[in-house]
């Protein structure tokens, strides 16, 4: 009986874990995001060859708006 | 409103924004805060945003124009929003809840530029005059 409920535990508990992962990877945010004004949206996936480019330049707008004040 | 007092509202209620910069369509500083922006913001804004449109343009499909970009920088992020022909930019904290300050973005862009008559605004007025 014991060992039933603790079967039961660590099953639900798993399950449980593996929906949290699941949500948290689905959740992850894209490396950039493109909006249109028709609502379409682009998402840049890590190994898009134009995302270095947009990272890049969007360093140097950082930059300048760290320096402003 | 003025620009400085939509920029003052918005950092006001907004924990993700740290810094923003409203331009003008030919990259100029119409306001800022906290603090002033120099011109350097208004060229690295209109370099992020002609990366954005050729990056948009190669992608398949026929594109509209673009409206917004983020760009997650891990530990903060930049966002560029245009609207009405001006421009904002912000940088947030890391992982912004994005809608919301997508939202904040345009919100601030209107109430900046709300007393301001347009084009079409002033259209019919001419129109009656003319015999």
């Amino acid at each position: 009986m014991r060992l039933r409920t603790v079967a039961v535990v660590g099953l639900a508990a798993a399950v449980t874990g593996a929906a949290v992962l699941r949500r948290r990877r689905r959740a992850a945010p894209a490396p950039a995001q493109l909006g249109r004004g028709d609502g379409t949206l682009l998402h840049l996936a890590a190994d898009d060859p134009r995302l270095a480019e947009l990272r890049a330049r969007a360093m140097d707008l950082r930059a300048a708006l760290e320096t402003a004040g | 409103m003025s620009v400085d007092e939509a920029i003052s509202d918005l950092l006001a209620v907004s924990t993700d924004i740290r810094r923003l910069t409203v331009l003008d369509a030919g990259g100029a500083v119409l306001g800022a805060g906290p603090g002033r922006a120099g011109p350097e913001v208004g060229a690295a804004a209109e370099s992020l945003w002609s990366a954005a449109v050729a990056a948009v343009g190669r992608d398949e499909g026929a594109p509209a124009a673009l409206e917004h970009v983020v760009v997650d920088l891990g530990d903060a992020a930049v966002v560029a929003l245009e609207g009405g022909g001006r421009r904002i930019v912000a940088l947030t904290a890391a992982d912004p809840p994005l809608g919301l300050v997508l939202f904040d973005l345009r919100t601030c862009l209107d109430d900046a530029f709300s007393g301001e008559l347009t084009p079409d605004d002033v259209a019919p007025s001419v129109a009656e005059k003319d015999p």
